[in-house]
């Protein structure tokens, strides 16, 4: 299973990666946002987690090209302010967590990935 | 708006030690073995600190054929959890008799015959001698032997080192991630070419490994010889070998030779490291 970790603090989407790398996952992290874009949709990726910019105004037009574009990837939204879900649901991205997530958590989330159950189920 | 960047910066660095107290603690549990285990946690979690060792091995010539020349590019890069470049050794820290888990995540890339062929890499008690002339490294009618496996070479040190040299393979295909070497297979192509990339996290203090991840790139495109000769160097940096000067040797940056087998010289430096001498530089007596 591979995944793209982006988060504007380098360290952070590092720590991320050794994480999740530790329990066998593919990682790739970025601190770019284009970067971590790219990355995704380069690859087959399965999973795309995202620090949620509320600075920035294409935030959301970035989200909904990448739907159109992988309607098949998962994505987790982690984000530090109280921001309003509601347009990031719009889009069909119905994971969106505040910081700091709890670990086991985020395992849960992207094991049931792995083993095909919806990671909707979850949170419904 | 300078609130809210500090908030940020505290949220993130409370999610960065979750991540790393998580991290750890995973490593501990899959790795340490009995008698390590107090030890270990206090320095690890006192300094919350490891270190990845990151190796990568390319080729440059994706149609070679194993005892004909190979010109193969790799790169080795050691960094710490924020990103900055170090430069350490470590080797395992293991009781003698423990098993040593060298594991294949199962997946549609790990058929049958790649397992196999991994397997051998690791597994093979099979050795060659081969004159020195060819090498460069001795006049011609003197010879040096080879080894094609992992346990073969590893087994055939004889020395008692201060920390126990992994002997005890294991090899096991598993979709759970565990194993102290971790090998993964997939059809990407990394995006700076990169066919095989090593991933070492340990503990800077105590200069042990606590886990190796190696994952090989475009596998579809490798030939069984290929795929052998990657994972055999990446294993390399798996057991803490770094990069050899010696163009001739398995674990050199640039591979050319016809030849990539374990050497005596990469023994020596195995036998080096786990002699705990403060150093992986060994200067090889051919």
């Amino acid at each position: 299973m591979n995944i793209v970790v982006f988060d504007r603090d380098d360290t952070l989407s590092k720590s991320f990666g050794i994480f999740l790398e530790s329990y066998g996952y593919h990682v790739m992290v970025s601190d770019k946002f284009q970067t971590a874009i790219s990355l995704a949709c380069s690859f087959k990726t399965d999973i795309f987690i995202s620090e949620y910019l509320e600075d920035d105004p294409e935030f959301l037009n970035h989200l909904k090209t990448i739907k159109q574009d992988k309607p098949d990837l998962d994505i987790i939204i982690l984000t530090c302010s109280k921001v309003s879900p509601k347009q990031i649901h719009d889009l069909g991205i119905p994971m969106i967590f505040e910081k700091p997530i709890t670990p086991t958590l985020l395992l849960d989330i992207i094991s049931k990935k792995k083993h095909k159950n919806s990671v909707q189920e979850i949170f419904q | 708006m300078s609130d809210n960047k500090d908030s940020r910066q505290n949220v993130n660095e409370k999610q960065k030690e979750l991540l790393q107290n998580a991290t750890l603690r995973h490593l501990i549990k899959h790795n340490l073995k009995k008698g390590q285990n107090t030890k270990l946690i206090i320095v690890c979690l006192a300094i919350v600190g490891s270190l990845g060792t990151v190796g990568f091995f390319t080729f440059s010539n994706n149609d070679v054929v194993q005892n004909e020349p190979e010109h193969m590019k790799t790169m080795l890069r050691v960094q710490n959890l924020r990103g900055d470049t170090v430069s350490t050794w470590a080797a395992w820290k293991i009781l003698e008799e423990d098993l040593f888990h060298v594991h294949v995540v199962d997946s549609a890339y790990a058929t049958k015959e790649r397992q196999d062929a991994i397997l051998d890499t690791i597994m093979s008690l099979e050795k060659i001698e081969i004159d020195d002339s060819l090498l460069h490294k001795g006049p011609k009618g003197t010879t040096s032997t080879y080894y094609m496996g992992w346990y073969g070479a590893l087994n055939s040190i004889n020395n008692t080192t201060l920390h126990p040299i992994p002997k005890n393979l294991h090899f096991h295909v598993t979709d759970k991630g565990e194993g102290d070497i971790l090998i993964e297979l997939n059809n990407m192509p990394h995006p700076e070419g990169i066919s095989g990339y090593t991933t070492t996290v340990i503990d800077e203090n105590s200069h042990q490994i606590l886990k190796a991840h190696i994952t090989i790139y475009n596998v579809e495109k490798l030939s069984m010889p290929q795929l052998k000769t990657i994972v055999r160097h990446e294993l390399g940096h798996g057991f803490g070998l770094g990069h050899s000067t010696a163009p001739e040797d398995l674990m050199a940056p640039q591979i050319t030779t016809a030849y990539p087998y374990i050497s005596e010289c990469a023994l020596d430096t195995i036998e080096a490291l786990y002699n705990d001498l403060g150093t992986d530089e060994v200067m090889c007596k051919k």
